[in-house]
């Protein structure tokens, strides 16, 4: 009798043992894919957050609600380079969903690593929008790489330094997003993949269609 | 013994749906995501085909204002609207509205069109000769068209779109033409048959000045709004203010004869020389004739004048536009339907100074206003400097001939 309840209780401490451990690596291995999945997740998000902006703003290159203020729509582009554009559109406000038909500036440029060296991730910098001579405002959307190439009407590649913006007809963005911090990785350490997950996204060619009016 | 293990089998049933539930609602959040994007760029691609048709439509029948209901395409569908648009006294720009659904998604793209006028056109040839080229130094500051080919040797600048209809043509190896506005080819514009339409504004109660004649007409432009007019080169001038002289149309159409001009514009007028014969229908250039608020200085000038014939454009053989000293200014818009913009004896006299053009000039036929030499110097005639009055680009003197199409100002999307 005695013994027999010792081989139980022995038996019992070791499958409860056994399935205890199986539960807190189970629940470690989950927790962790979950982080690793809401991290892609959070990546995709912020991409499309920050595509929809750009795509907003760059399709209105040259435009103004009152033509007469902007006659010339190949004047468009102030100035432009590999990481920075700044460009006249006339923006939406609340109380002019199609602009007020005043020109406004519109100035995209990526900012250095080090303003986000809190950042486990060395490689994120802030993506800045600045209209007119508004304060320069970004969010950290975990914008790795935002690169232009800009294309003449004849189709050649333009070279930079672009001394005369009013030749680029069409141009190439690329973007690219990664989390700017990422779990540290108990379980799933088998990843041939970086640690940060990362979003890319080029749009080939986009030309305005107020670029190539009048 | 039995009931623990129950409890616990069930605990960790739950516990791995609960996972499986969050792990897979983190996949349907990002496919989904991923299809929301697929959709806007499919609504916003279904909605520029809308526009697209409606702007095909216009241009294939300018008084098109059916629009389209419901028209499925892409798997969704768009519509459109075609409104006029008041702008002051101008009723003549049209907008048009394209409204796309896709998936329960809704977007819409807004575009504003005027009528397309020949003035808009820094340089414009119905038929440009294949024998003259466009060379390096040559620039071209406002929109150009040629309904013939672009003809280019060297390193010309086109600063605004450029367009032909039958494509580019290099003369030189290597040739690299900057378009920087860019270059479409394909694009043929038509020229009007004639000048019917200027001539019937003249004609109208009040509009405007008309006169058929068979002598040449002599008109005077004062800085101070007024004219003075006669026929023929004796009798007494005639003076009168521009506005009342030109009538609400703002027009002078002279028919039969040519048409003499010279002085300073206060005002907006169109004045034109209209005649089937080929020796009569010419706009002759006496002397300069500028603007009195001169729009380079003031861009928010309103002098504005287009100058339009049925054959040639001239600038006038006299002492005073033949000495070097003094070139001629020429400020306005010019249109010669059969002809060009040239000067007498281009090719023969002296040089001759410099025309400075403030405007544009669209013409059938491109004809000389000098020669160069073996030296590459002016040896007869006059030099160019052609400047483009930018306000052209949204603007035009009053009843200007127009290409017959639309074109789009702005696109909103």
């Amino acid at each position: 009798m005695g013994s027999q309840v010792v081989l139980d209780l022995i038996a019992s401490s070791l499958t409860f043992g056994t399935l205890l451990l199986m539960a807190i690596r189970m629940n470690g291995t989950v927790s962790e894919s979950m982080q690793m999945y809401n991290g892609d997740l959070l990546v995709q998000s912020n991409i499309i957050t920050v595509v929809n902006m750009i795509e907003y703003d760059f399709r209105k290159i040259g435009y103004c609600a009152n033509p007469a203020n902007f006659p010339d729509p190949t004047q468009a582009i102030i100035y432009a380079d590999s990481t920075s554009i700044k460009f006249y559109t006339d923006v939406s406000t609340a109380a002019y969903p199609n602009g007020d038909g005043t020109p406004d500036i519109v100035y995209y440029y990526v900012g250095p690593t080090s303003e986000l060296s809190m950042t486990p991730n060395p490689n994120d910098r802030i993506l800045y929008r600045v209209v007119n001579n508004a304060p320069p405002k970004g969010a950290n959307l975990g914008v790795t790489q935002f690169s232009l190439l800009y294309f003449s009407a004849l189709g050649d590649t333009l070279k930079f330094p672009i001394a005369t913006p009013s030749q680029i007809w069409a141009m190439q963005i690329t973007v690219q997003v990664q989390n700017s911090a990422a779990p540290t990785l108990v379980y799933n350490t088998a990843k041939f993949d970086t640690q940060y997950s990362q979003a890319f996204w080029r749009q080939v060619r986009l030309a305005s269609q107020n670029l190539k009016s009048r | 013994m039995g009931r623990n293990a129950i409890y616990l089998a069930i605990g960790f049933t739950i516990l791995c749906l609960m996972s499986g539930l969050n792990l897979s609602r983190v996949s349907v959040d990002a496919f989904t995501n991923a299809i929301a994007y697929q959709e806007s760029s499919n609504l916003l691609n279904i909605a520029e085909t809308g526009t697209n048709f409606a702007c095909n439509e216009l241009f294939t029948t300018p008084n098109w204002r059916t629009g389209f209901q419901n028209v499925p395409f892409g798997g969704g569908t768009f519509s459109v609207a075609v409104n006029m648009v008041v702008n002051g006294t101008d009723s003549s720009r049209i907008q048009v509205v394209t409204g796309a659904s896709y998936q329960g998604l809704t977007d819409s793209i807004k575009i504003l069109l005027q009528p397309s006028l020949f003035s808009k056109f820094a340089y414009f040839s119905n038929n440009e000769p294949s024998s003259i080229s466009w060379v390096t130094g040559d620039t071209v500051s406002g929109p150009y068209h040629s309904n013939t080919k672009l003809y280019v040797s060297g390193n010309p600048v086109f600063n605004g779109k450029a367009t032909t209809q039958g494509g580019l043509v290099k003369n030189s190896n290597p040739s690299n033409p900057v378009f920087n506005g860019g270059f479409q080819s394909g694009i043929s514009i038509t020229m009007p048959a004639d000048l019917s339409a200027l001539q019937g504004k003249a004609q109208q109660a009040g509009g405007g000045f008309y006169l058929s004649t068979t002598t040449d007409f002599y008109l005077t432009f004062n800085s101070n709004g007024t004219v003075n007019y006669r026929t023929g080169t004796t009798g007494a001038w005639t003076t009168k203010t521009l506005a009342s002289f030109a009538g609400t149309n703002q027009v002078v159409v002279i028919s039969g004869a040519n048409l003499h001009i010279k002085g300073v514009v206060s005002g907006q007028v169109t004045i034109a020389a209209i005649s089937s014969n080929s020796s009569n229908g010419q706009v002759w250039i006496d002397s300069s004739v500028a603007y009195n608020n001169n729009p380079i200085t003031n861009p928010a000038s309103t002098d504005m004048l287009g100058i339009c014939a049925t054959n040639n454009i001239m600038i006038t053989g006299n002492t005073n536009n033949d000495n070097p000293a003094n070139g001629v200014t020429v400020q306005g818009s010019l249109f010669s339907l059969n002809g060009g913009f040239g000067a007498d004896s281009a090719t023969t006299k002296k040089p001759a100074g410099t025309i400075h053009l403030l405007g544009g000039v669209s013409q059938a036929v491109r004809q000389a206003v000098g020669a160069v030499g073996s030296n590459g110097q002016i040896s007869n005639g006059y030099q160019k400097n052609y400047i483009y009055d930018q306000r052209m680009l949204v603007t035009a003197p009053p009843c200007f001939p127009t290409t017959g199409s639309y074109e789009i100002l702005e696109w909103w999307e």
